[in-house]
């Protein structure tokens, strides 16, 4: 039976480091999710999560158990790309995006149903190209709802962000995906 | 008659429940379209695979953290000849249980089975040999800690492989972290 991540985490803490390389292995393809629609780009990403992965080794003391691992793990991941985006172009996390642009999307159309004939290759394509054209906060917030399927209180603590902050950001991010999603499949946008 | 919104209907396809919304969906039939193209959607978008780093990148990892997949000699050695082991044991388990049914004694079986007897006799007789000529050796080095028994010099090359196991644990191992760990770490 594979070990929990606590159960991990204590084997590491008792001396056997080695069994890190487990929790390697289990995130290491939701970080690079995560890593990848922040950063967008694969090199980066790959060395940002590789920086997240150190940083959560040595402070494993510092995991105390009150999150999940995976929570606290990508608080790390988030925060690493953050720092690199940062040091990259200082002024790309204070872009504010137009909240109200594009969001009147009350009417939905009768499109959505057509999702159900596109491929899953061809729909993966279209959706990270989606969440790769938005501002940072909505493509990190639209990956770990639905790549690493958090609750709303654990998105709070990795970005770090109020409740009803997360709320409206998640709302609006999906509204957009959604809306994008529908212009996309009805102009037959080739990926 | 004026649709949900999609704040309402996003709420109701993450399970928040409102009696307003249920009772307009029990009534309108588009909207709850809506609510079921919007639920088959997020079904599908969670589906999507993550995406996966190089294949290195796990080793690469722990190679910038300085650890080995074991810390330990011991289970390094078990598990390289583990395959000989395994092929040891196998041909044990075989041999016995053709001996135990009599195979090697029975003249039924014929010139092979004969042979092979002989091929395992000499096999037997070269490793008695080997072991003689190791003994008479560890007998003049090493006359006060062999007194001449086998059980004697069984514990003494578990202390010989034990001492080796602490030395790696303690000292070849920390001086290979600190030599190549970090190196590994400044290339990354």
């Amino acid at each position: 039976m594979a070990l929990s991540d606590d159960q991990i985490v204590e084997k590491i803490r008792g001396g056997a480091k080695h069994h890190y390389r487990y929790l390697v292995e289990r995130y290491k393809d939701r970080g690079m999710t995560l890593a990848l629609r922040i950063l967008r780009n694969r090199e980066e990403a790959e060395e940002a999560l590789q920086d997240a992965f150190v940083r959560a080794f040595r402070g494993l003391d510092a995991f105390k158990g009150e999150s999940r691992f995976g929570t606290w793990f990508y608080r790390i991941v988030y925060n690493a790309c953050l720092s690199r985006l940062e040091k990259k172009n200082p002024a790309i996390t204070h872009v504010e995006w137009d909240e109200n642009r594009e969001f009147e999307i009350e009417e939905m159309g009768n499109s959505i149903p057509l999702l159900a004939e596109i491929e899953m290759r061809d729909l993966a394509g279209i959706v990270k190209k989606i969440i790769d054209s938005m501002p940072e906060k909505y493509a990190a917030i639209l990956t770990l709802f639905y790549f690493q399927e958090l609750s709303h209180d654990e998105i709070c603590q990795i970005m770090n962000l109020p409740l009803g902050t997360v709320k409206t950001h998640l709302f609006r991010a999906r509204a957009m995906l959604y809306k994008r999603l529908q212009n996309d499949i009805m102009a037959g946008v080739s990926v | 008659m004026s649709h949900l919104t999609m704040a309402q209907l996003l709420e109701y396809v993450d399970g928040v429940r409102n009696d307003i919304v249920s009772a307009h969906l029990s009534g309108c039939a588009e909207c709850r379209a809506q609510l079921q193209s919007l639920i088959a959607m997020d079904q599908r978008i969670r589906a999507i695979p993550p995406d996966h780093p190089t294949d290195l990148f796990g080793p690469q990892v722990m190679s910038r953290l300085g650890v080995r997949e074991s810390s330990s000699l011991v289970w390094t050695v078990v598990r390289n000849l583990a395959p000989l082991i395994a092929l040891s044991a196998v041909t044990g388990i075989v041999f016995v249980v053709l001996n135990v049914a009599g195979v090697f004694g029975s003249s039924n079986i014929g010139d092979s089975v004969s042979a092979t007897g002989k091929i395992a006799g000499s096999v037997s007789q070269a490793i008695d040999g080997g072991l003689s000529i190791f003994r008479s050796w560890t007998q003049k080095l090493l006359p006060s800690v062999i007194v001449g028994s086998s059980s004697t010099m069984v514990f003494f090359l578990l202390a010989v492989f034990g001492g080796v196991a602490l030395l790696d644990k303690f000292i070849f191992n920390p001086l290979w972290r600190r030599r190549f760990g970090q190196s590994s770490a400044i290339q990354q």
